[in-house]
């Protein structure tokens, strides 16, 4: 898949009709959401319900150009949205069964302080430009490459191991290493570059 | 750079202190003189700041899809693990390399979460031997099936290197002919598999590969039935014997979504094969299914036409049509008998014969006119207002059916005038139809104002139309009135909601007290008026509804069942427990008696059960969540997880208060491994099977071991609930009496005050809650063998003293007695 920025995906959502926009907008920032509304106490059901709506709020505000990036970055525009989304989902819960079943329910009235609702929201946000900058990179590399690269990243391997279980020399391992954190650096800076 | 310069090796080694002395010194020397390499040198830096947050996140996502944070393997049996070329539900792919022949393969490894009960193991293998038996050019051949090291299954199969249907199509931007020439093999190639008893049951374009050379492969066979078992294989004819319904939703057919395991067939890949060509064609599949929104979801498959083909033009595109509604029929019967009867049709469509499927015929004009105008709205303006057309139309469809209502009624006073009858429905249909079109003109580009139209807007106006167009019908302004409520509510607009349903509602108690319309408003309004906190409103209308209900429908009936569950939900917030209770025990009733009930019924026996411990009948309650366990097997596969997971919780912790402590544990145990593996740390779902052990714990004598679950259940609590959750009171008083166990009693008094605390500030609520704390208060001060102060404890937990008992608290907490402060302990205004 083609590697977009977000000025062009965003730019692109303008176009009613362009589904795969949508569809582009929708794949790169569902999952924080989704994460973000299942810390607060969300099911997953409603964590993806919480999903939908932020993002198709979003986009509206978006389209009528109310977005304003002097006003804020991206991602806590997102965030703002997100928490309104997720609070009144949580409170919708009141008319529905809690787990231990009772008719009228027991949802939990939880305490958000808004500083560790943001500091979670800002891990997931720093997670998902990570793993979608990675998922790219992956698409741009050789397998091997990457291979290399997850065994001595997330494996956490000596270089010199890894060059032996792919049988290539340990500065190919080093290369990969390196070639591909500079290139997630690379994606990371373009990832919420706004016009 | 020149070939001098150092590799990044040496850089990550200067920066890391690996290096030091000469050497060290050389390349340092070497990255201040030479410009490239002092970039690189920074760069090397900066990078290493990095490599923490992205080992984080790639531990995650492994944790996250394999269920156990395995990292891949680099040996699978015989095969040499090159990279992961894709993850499914059941597996992860990975391309491989075999030494003899040698060649590359692809090596399906089965997830380590799975194959506990020998289940999904038992569909692996069997998926190897299925596929063994296909030999055909566009079908993956299986080469191998076995163990891998750590005792997980594996299959070997070709490597095909290509895309995903959906994706080449996209890619190629192949004209129609050559999609349904492709289309075609993959069609031919399924019905060589049907030919030889095995059907797919998971068709969709992520299981067809197109090679470079635009060759299709089916593949994942992995969900396929066997038709006629083999020798010595008695029970190979269906993988999903517990009836599991396996598939992937767009693509599933009626049968398949509504778990009618028996009636799946080689018409259920027809119905799936059907969906793809739409997909192919348009690029679109043929309903709007909402992943998420499964029961909708469901009811669109089960109910709603496909949508017209785009994407193709001219004579093609009718008989295109044709033939995907014949293959999408609702019934089995009415579709393609086999895929090759299919690829028949579709062979004749490329080759100028006439095709065997007949257009479809719309049985009904008015659906089809809201249809048209949807699909305009849909083109000029946006994502929401999509939501809200939907919404609208579904109300509208509601409306319609309400208006059959409604004619039936009239049609009953004037039984022996057909002719006035006639020009009546004439006259009411004429109305809505002109209402709707004037709703919907506004977006219209024709008419409107060519650009986006607010949900509020359109309802607005709605409203509007209806006061100017509808003065002179009240009782069809009434119908209008309350589906416009209706959306107002369904978009969240509950006040706003509340003001239409209230005027709809008093327009029909006027003109049509004791009709069924009146029900339907008085259910929607104590809906509404339930959402809004008016619960003694909520109460009072639910009740009219449901007598009226009750004398006019059948107790059967699906909207008898979803009133009664409203009217539950309401007498439980009003704090009736015993009438909640009994319409609950009422819905179960008739739950169980009604086959279309069973999608609810495991919801309602939940319910039921919830009731019954909260008044500590816990025995009673355990045979009403094992019923919701085997009900809930009906149902689709992934509600069907997360509600066997809830219910499997539920039983647990009922099982354990009732004293069932074997079994209580082992559910709890796999429920706790469950939700640890699933959800984000510290989430609030963890703490309930936390409480179950640590009452299970508690009750084989064993405190230290209970504590431990509960310390850990209490932070989870504390961090996430408002800090006087009743969840949170339960754990305090738990762990206060697990610590008084172990006769720490300074720890276990200060744990049971701050539990009976929260209780006690909702006495009504919490008579049995408050009145354990109190005991357990009793027993911690007579064991500090302060025997005043148990015997005041008592009293309360008695309930012969007020079991209010705050200020009590605090005196006790203080060391005061309430006679040495002259402090009552009663509250005000009793004796």
């Amino acid at each position: 898949m083609e590697w977009l920025t977000t000025s062009t995906i965003l730019a692109s959502l303008r176009d009613f009709n362009n589904q795969a926009a949508w569809d582009r907008f929708v794949g790169r920032f569902r999952i924080p959401i989704t994460r973000f509304a299942q810390s607060v106490g969300l099911t997953e059901i409603d964590s993806d319900d919480v999903a939908q709506e932020t993002l198709v709020a979003f986009v509206e505000q978006y389209r009528r150009g109310d977005f304003d990036r002097e006003r804020g970055r991206l991602s806590q525009w997102i965030f703002g949205i997100a928490y309104r989304k997720a609070l009144h989902e949580r409170r919708n819960k009141l008319r529905r069964p809690a787990e231990l079943g009772s008719a009228a329910g027991h949802e939990p009235d939880r305490v958000d302080d808004s500083d560790r609702l943001s500091a979670i929201w800002d891990r997931e946000w720093e997670e998902n430009v990570l793993a979608q900058c990675l998922d790219q990179v992956q698409r741009e590399v050789k397998p091997q490459t990457f291979r290399a690269f997850e065994l001595v990243v997330r494996e956490a391997l000596p270089a010199a191991r890894v060059a032996e279980m792919l049988g290539v020399e340990i500065k190919l391992v080093y290369n990969a290493k390196h070639r591909i954190l500079q290139r997630v650096r690379e994606l990371r800076a373009e990832y919420e570059s706004l016009p | 750079m020149s070939a001098d310069c150092p590799d990044f090796d040496a850089f990550e080694r200067l920066v890391t202190g690996e290096l030091s002395g000469p050497e060290s010194d050389a390349i340092s020397l070497h990255a201040s003189t030479c410009a490239e390499c002092g970039r690189r040198l920074g760069a090397v830096r900066e990078n290493l700041d990095d490599v923490g947050p992205l080992q984080r996140v790639m531990r995650r996502r492994a944790a996250g899809t394999d269920a156990a944070g395995v990292a891949a393997p680099t040996q699978v049996g015989p095969f040499r693990i090159i990279d992961e070329i894709g993850r499914g539900g059941m597996g992860v792919v990975y391309r491989a390399e075999q030494a003899n022949p040698r060649r590359h393969v692809a090596v399906k490894l089965l997830h380590p979460g799975f194959g506990t009960d020998g289940r999904f193991e038992r569909m692996f293998q069997r998926e190897a031997h299925v596929l063994a038996r296909l030999a055909h050019s566009d079908i993956a051949v299986v080469h191998e099936a076995g163990k891998a090291a750590d005792g997980r299954s594996f299959l070997a199969m070709e490597l095909v290197t290509g895309r995903p249907l959906d994706e080449y199509v996209e890619h190629a931007a192949l004209p129609p002919a050559s999609k349904l020439a492709l289309f075609l093999r993959i069609c031919r190639a399924v019905a060589y598999a049907h030919q030889r008893g095995v059907i797919h049951r998971d068709l969709k374009p992520s299981n067809v590969l197109i090679s470079d050379a635009g060759e299709p492969k089916v593949l994942d066979f992995g969900l396929a039935k066997l038709l006629e078992p083999d020798e010595g294989e008695t029970n190979a004819t269906v993988l999903a014997e517990d009836g599991r319904i396996q598939g992937t939703l767009p693509y599933m057919s009626p049968e398949q979504v509504q778990g009618r395991i028996t009636e799946i067939d080689v018409r259920s890949d027809v119905y799936s094969l059907g969906v793809i060509l739409h997909e192919l064609l348009s690029g679109k599949l043929p309903y709007p299914i909402d992943r998420r929104r499964l029961a909708d979801s469901a009811r669109t498959i089960c109910e709603a036409p496909p949508q017209r083909l785009t994407g193709v033009d001219g004579s093609l595109r009718v008989e295109a049509e044709a033939i995907i509604r014949k293959a999408m029929e609702k019934e089995p019967d009415c579709r393609y008998s086999s895929a090759a009867a299919m690829a028949d049709d579709i062979h004749r469509l490329l080759t100028g014969q006439p095709i065997l499927a007949r257009p479809p015929t719309f049985s009904y004009q008015f659906r089809k006119l809201v249809g048209r105008h949807r699909i305009a709205a849909l083109a000029t303006t946006a994502a929401l207002i999509l939501l809200v057309g939907l919404s609208v139309y579904m109300s509208i469809l509601y409306a319609e059916a309400r208006s059959n209502l409604i004619r039936a009624t009239k049609a009953e006073a004037l039984a022996n005038d057909e002719a006035a009858r006639a020009r009546h429905e004439a006259d009411v249909s004429g109305q809505i139809r002109d209402f709707l079109v004037g709703i919907f003109r506004v977006s219209d580009p024709d008419v409107g104002r060519g650009g986006t139209v607010t949900a509020r807007e359109l309802l607005d106006r709605a409203a509007e139309n209806v006061e100017r167009q509808m003065s002179a019908n009240p009782l069809l302004k009434a119908e209008l009135i309350d589906v416009i409520g209706d959306v107002y509510a369904s978009l969240g607009l509950y006040e706003e909601g509340e003001k239409h349903l209230r005027r709809a509602y008093d327009a029909r108690r006027s003109l049509i007290p004791d009709s069924l319309e009146l029900a339907a408003t008085a259910t929607s309004l104590g809906e509404v008026d339930k959402r809004l906190g008016r619960l003694d409103a909520a109460n009072e209308e639910l009740q009219l509804a449901m007598s009226i209900m009750r004398r006019h429908r059948g107790r059967e009936d699906l909207h008898v069942m979803g009133l009664l569950r409203s009217l539950a939900e309401v007498q439980a917030d009003r704090g009736d427990a015993a009438g909640a209770e009994a319409t609950m025990r009422e819905m179960v009733a008739l739950l169980r008696t009604d086959p279309s009930g069973r999608y609810a019924l495991p919801g309602a026996l939940n319910a039921l059960a919830g009731m019954l411990a909260d008044r500590e009948a816990f025995a009673e309650g355990i045979p009403f969540l094992r019923e919701a366990i085997e009900a809930s097997r009906e149902m689709h596969l992934t509600v069907r997880e997360m509600l066997l997971d809830k219910l499997e919780g539920n039983v647990a912790w009922l099982l354990a208060n009732a004293g069932e402590l074997d079994e209580a544990e082992e559910k709890a145990e796999r429920v706790l491994k469950g939700r640890r593996l699933r959800l984000p740390e510290m989430h609030p779902d963890i703490a309930t099977p936390l409480v179950t052990m640590a009452l299970i714990q508690l009750r084989r004598g064993k405190p230290e071991a209970a504590e431990r679950f509960l310390r850990e259940a209490l932070a989870i609590r504390e961090l996430r609930l408002a800090a006087n959750h009743p969840d949170i009171a339960e754990t305090q008083g738990l762990l206060g009496q697990a610590l008084l166990e172990q006769s720490r009693l300074d720890e276990a008094e200060s744990m049971l005050l701050a539990s009976y605390r929260i209780f006690a500030k909702e006495p009504e609520r919490n008579g049995i809650p408050v009145a354990r704390a109190a005991d357990r208060l009793a027993a911690c001060c007579a064991k500090a063998g302060r025997s005043e102060e148990a015997g005041r404890w008592q009293r309360i937990a008695a309930g012969e003293s007020p079991p209010s008992g705050l200020s009590a608290t605090l005196e006790i907490d203080t060391g005061e007695s309430p006679a040495s402060t002259g402090r009552d302990t009663k509250r005000p205004g009793e004796r």
